[in-house]
């Protein structure tokens, strides 16, 4: 009897993690058949291998019903925490406790055979996503419906374009009908309405009380879907929190790696870890001749609202300037400054410098120093932005110290606008007499 | 028990498999018949006019040898290659991944019976007398069953690990396919060996098969021993073996 109100709070919890880690060998010269094995014993080699450490010790609970967004950047264990959700990999140690019928859409189509029918795959890919014959039969129907694939249900899979296959298995996928769905990256297919389609579903589910886990490199959609998120860095939980609370964090964390005007690290170092970062399009970068140098970079505003985990959150329409304190370690004439403010796709938005505006900065010696203020309004959408600044020499050609990406910026907008800048337009409205109907166009 | 939770899957994979295996040539099933019919025809002249064996009926006999060995030869192989052939349905969802070799090896016991079901006309027209021993077929071709299984579950789960399995494997069934009676009498190998020889199971089921459908007598006690008792161990191993290996079937694939 005392067990009972236990009892009830484990089954609220969907899904359990208790201490989960994951490793993986690398073995420095892999051995893939019996005659490389047997040379090695042989030779005497010894087995030798490096070590990654995918998970560390990950713990949390999911709730019945809740949407849990999972983001990171690449390699963070994302998708390593997902498939042993799944139950594809087994972690080394830790448990994970799943309550109900988990159904993991970690791709789309798993077990499509080219050389059946739609129809035919239809039935297979349900089998594997434990869906039964009889109830399959029931729901072809609706199935096809959802991918829009009427015409198409007799006609061979091979012969199906990509948006096709994507829109027959997801919507098979969700004719499993569980009550806790994994889902990694796989709404990147599909055209822009099947996407809508796709998300608005999750959001049929959300309202039914069914219970999401859902993995993405779109932030803004994770934002958008989940009302929670977890924030994995090195196979580690740095938050597990509301979604925009983690989500800005998410992108502080970008933007603040290798932050600027640090001590300079050692140039073989730097060229690697950039490589490193080159699937990151919004994370920070410097370069240049150090001719010149931007030793200073702030940037303010008269209506900030808050600064979060290094996150500048700014009102909509506020006064802002960007002001770099500039020291010159050789002699220059006229040279150039400016800066681009990109968005989080890493989308140009805006730009100006001293060149195209033309503000000649004269002549300076070596050890002068200047600062170089941009006044400006900020009309921008809600979204997040990257402030990219840079110093070059008057051929615009030579750059002596660009920083990309150093300042990060959050625009709040109460009112709703669409596109990427509100032209706060005036809207006037005059009331037309005297018409007659004749009159009408 | 997954083979009762999964019959579905297993179902599904099943059909969807024979689907693809025999419609995607026009002639499609008949291919598989025509195999060991043309090699019965190019055995039969060899052995008939060159070597001049005299074993009664020997086109038929040769054909049942050949027949029972393809399920052992075609089997095997399918299931090695059950697990690597089909990455995505181990990295990107969890079923038991026995399933899958499972599945596959009943897909070669379905092509394995239909191609006896054709053998049964062939033999009335050679004139065999088809007695009621028929009846012990369907048992013997479970029995066999169990040793591909055993024997595939063990290939599948070893081939994710060790790539050229393969090759080492198809050198010991060309080896296996003169270590048993199928192209040569039982009779023709020296007294000193048949001990030995008669250790291999896969020996003594094709002679089985040929008891029961040509000569139309019940196999002996020790016959169905030998190959019961090798059967189940032979499940044993491949299980364990498997059950060993396949948790980390998803990162080695």
């Amino acid at each position: 009897m005392f067990l009972q109100p236990k009892d009830k709070k484990e089954e609220r919890n969907v899904i359990v993690v208790e201490n989960v880690s994951k490793r993986f060998k690398i073995p420095y010269n892999k051995k893939r058949t019996v005659f490389e094995n047997l040379k090695g014993v042989i030779k005497g080699e010894r087995y030798s291998y490096d070590e990654f450490c995918a998970l560390k010790s990950i713990s949390f609970k999911v709730k019945k019903g809740e949407t849990l967004g999972i983001i990171g950047e690449n390699g963070s264990g994302k998708s390593t925490l997902l498939k042993i959700l799944a139950g594809v990999l087994k972690p080394d140690s830790g448990t994970v406790k799943v309550n109900g019928k988990l159904a993991s859409i970690l791709e789309l189509g798993v077990g499509f055979h080219p050389e059946l029918t739609a129809i035919e795959n239809v039935q297979l890919y349900g089998a594997i996503m434990g869906i039964t014959r009889n109830k399959i039969k029931e729901k072809s129907e609706a199935i096809f419906e959802f991918a829009e694939l009427d015409r198409f249900k007799d006609m061979k899979l091979k012969n199906f374009s990509s948006g096709m296959y994507a829109r027959l298995a997801f919507a098979t996928a969700i004719a499993a009908d569980p009550d806790l769905f994994l889902i990694d990256e796989v709404l990147a297919v599909g055209d822009e309405a099947f996407q809508r389609k796709c998300i608005k579903q999750i959001e049929d589910f959300r309202k039914v009380n069914k219970t999401i886990i859902f993995v993405s490199h779109d932030v803004e959609s994770v934002k958008k879907l989940c009302n929670k998120v977890l924030l994995l860095k090195k196979g580690e939980i740095i938050e597990n929190n509301n979604s925009s609370l983690v989500v800005d964090k998410y992108h502080a964390m970008l933007s603040s790696k290798e932050r600027a005007l640090k001590p300079e690290k050692p140039p073989a170092k730097e060229k690697k870890e950039s490589e490193n970062e080159q699937t990151c399009k919004t994370s920070y970068k410097r370069f240049g001749t150090r001719k010149a140098e931007i030793f200073d970079i702030q940037f303010n505003s008269d209506e900030y609202i808050a600064n979060n985990n290094g996150m500048n959150i700014i009102k909509f329409g506020a006064e802002t300037c960007i002001q770099l304190k500039i020291r010159f370690n050789e002699e220059a004439i006229n040279p150039i400054v400016g800066f681009i403010i990109r968005d989080i796709d890493g989308k140009e938005i805006c730009g100006t410098n001293t060149l195209w505006n033309k503000i000649s900065l004269g002549k300076f010696n070596k050890n002068d120093a200047i600062q170089v203020t941009f006044s400006q309004r900020i009309i921008l959408n809600n979204n997040i932005y990257y402030i990219t600044v840079a110093l070059a020499h008057q051929d615009a050609i030579q750059f002596y110290d660009w920083h990309d990406n150093v300042i990060l910026f959050k625009v709040d907008n109460s009112k709703n606008s669409s596109g990427v800048v509100d032209l706060q337009s005036k809207i006037k409205i005059i009331e037309i007499n005297n018409m007659k109907n004749s009159d009408w166009p | 028990m997954y083979l009762f939770e999964y019959k579905e899957l297993i179902k599904s994979l099943v059909v969807s498999d024979l689907k693809t295996k025999y419609s995607s040539s026009a002639l499609g099933f008949a291919w598989s018949m025509l195999n060991p019919l043309l090699m019965m025809l190019v055995l039969y002249f060899v052995f008939n006019n060159i070597f001049k064996l005299t074993q009664e009926n020997l086109a038929m006999y040769l054909l049942i040898g050949l027949t029972g060995w393809r399920f052992f030869a075609l089997g095997t192989s399918m299931a090695m290659m059950s697990i690597v052939g089909r990455p995505s349905l181990v990295t990107k969802i969890y079923i038991p991944r026995e399933i899958l070799t499972f599945s596959t090896v009943i897909s070669a016991l379905i092509s394995s019976l239909l191609e006896f079901l054709v053998l049964i006309p062939l033999l009335i027209i050679f004139g065999v007398n088809l007695k009621i021993t028929i009846l012990i077929f369907p048992l013997l071709h479970i029995l066999y069953f169990l040793i591909v299984y055993g024997i595939g579950l063990a290939l599948a789960s070893l081939y994710v690990y060790y790539r050229d399995l393969n090759q080492i494997w198809e050198v010991l069934l060309q080896m296996g396919f003169f270590l048993s009676p199928i192209v040569y009498p039982l009779s023709q190998i020296p007294d000193k060996y048949i001990f030995y020889y008669m250790l291999n199971p896969i020996t003594r089921i094709i002679e089985m098969y040929r008891n029961v459908l040509l000569r139309g007598d019940i196999p002996g006690l020790i016959d169905f021993c030998v190959v019961i008792l090798s059967g189940i161990l032979f499940l044993i191993i491949g299980s364990w073996l498997f059950r060993k290996l396949s948790p980390r079937f998803a990162e080695e694939i």
